[in-house]
């Protein structure tokens, strides 16, 4: 009996932890908690929140007519299997409303091993940080997420796409769906390998 | 043809009236009604008259792609009864309820203003709740938007939610 419940015991462990490894990364998620930027919001001058996801998205890749062009079909193409485009931008009027560690509230959730920082800009003069992560899975490295933050002294953005994307057409996001233009392009040109985050310019 | 005619009069006097009853009363949806019922409450203030007729109106020369408009204004409002941010969007949630979903939110304290935009699927077209609160003046408004219409809203969510904050008129006219 003993060896009965010793074998139960271990049969359930050993279950427990095959679904712990098959879920992204022992449990991190590739939606963002962003709320936690909520306290800002009294500082701020202007606030954008936008929340895409369920019919909303769909609806936004449903209609793909051959009229439109080149630039709308790839954006509809880019997001037909997203789940999720959430962003929240800060404007403030001054500098310093914000903080290092508010900052640092998000990128704590975009840690290794889901995570990995694919982009890390920082300029000296114009003290922009601009920063890519993205949330693979296995071997293949399927993406689950993607998120960006932006951080300029009177600007804080934060973009979270949940869900596939293609990294080389991620520029036709901006300036869409709430995404602010953050010259992706730009920064993708200058992508470096993770253990080489930040770029001094 | 007299009885006729006398027949008529209260009807069209009735419909007349319908028209003059602030929209807040005819109004179908349980949101719209309980936002409007809730900054009526708050603000001691009522919506503006004749919302009907001006929802009726609203209608009548609605942009392409919106319908079902139903809109409450309050002017004159005590700006020193603002809620906190944080506990308007509490409140903004827990009246919509999961039925809507929060779309867009846009704060500007620089122009002194907030907006709120919910959305409900509603078979193939939308169904969505903008409310927006200014210094002195509140309007909520809930429409019905086609695919197409709702399409331009996706692209450029604060764009729309900062442009139909003035009512639905302004929204669609791109």
């Amino acid at each position: 009996m003993k060896n009965l419940i010793k074998a139960e015991t271990f049969i359930g462990a050993l279950l427990v932890l095959v679904m712990g490894a098959s879920a992204p990364a022992f449990g991190q998620n590739p939606r963002l908690k962003i709320n936690n930027l909520e306290k800002l919001s009294s500082k701020a001058a202007e606030v954008i929140d936008v929340t895409l996801d369920g019919s909303l998205l769909k609806l936004a890749s449903k209609f793909i007519s051959p009229e439109e062009g080149e630039d709308e079909a790839e954006v509809k193409e880019l997001i037909k299997d997203l789940k999720g485009i959430y962003v929240k931008s800060f404007e403030f009027d001054k500098e310093g409303e914000y903080s290092e560690a508010d900052v640092e509230s998000i990128r704590t959730q975009l840690s290794a091993p889901a995570w990995s920082r694919i982009v890390g800009v920082r300029s000296k003069d114009d003290k922009e940080n601009a920063e890519v992560y993205l949330m693979t899975e296995g071997e293949a490295k399927n993406i689950l997420g993607l998120a960006i933050i932006t951080a300029e002294p009177k600007e804080l953005t934060v973009v979270n796409i949940v869900g596939p994307i293609d990294l080389e057409k991620l520029g036709a996001l901006e300036g869409k769906m709430g995404i602010p233009r953050m010259n992706l392009e730009k920064e993708k040109a200058s992508q470096k390998p993770a253990a080489s985050h930040d770029e001094k310019k | 043809m007299t009885r006729r005619n006398n027949a008529t009069i209260p009807i069209l006097a009735l419909a007349g009236l319908l028209f003059m009853i602030p929209v807040t009363s005819r109004a179908g949806d349980r949101q719209f009604r309980a936002i409007v019922q809730r900054i009526q409450t708050h603000y001691q203030k009522r919506p503006m008259r004749f919302m009907g007729l001006l929802s009726f109106v609203a209608n009548r020369v609605r942009p392409e792609g919106i319908r079902n408009i139903k809109l409450a204004v309050f002017e004159d409002l005590d700006s020193s009864r603002h809620p906190a941010d944080s506990d308007l969007d509490a409140l903004m949630q827990k009246i919509v309820g999961p039925e809507f979903q929060p779309f867009v939110r846009v704060r500007s304290r620089r122009d002194g203003e907030q907006t709120f935009v919910y959305a409900k699927e509603l078979g193939r077209d939308f169904e969505l709740l903008v409310v927006s609160l200014e210094r002195d003046e509140a309007c909520v408004v809930k429409m019905k938007v086609d695919p197409e219409e709702m399409e331009k809203w996706i692209d450029d969510p604060p764009g729309m939610s900062k442009k139909s904050a003035g009512g639905p008129g302004h929204g669609a006219a791109r």
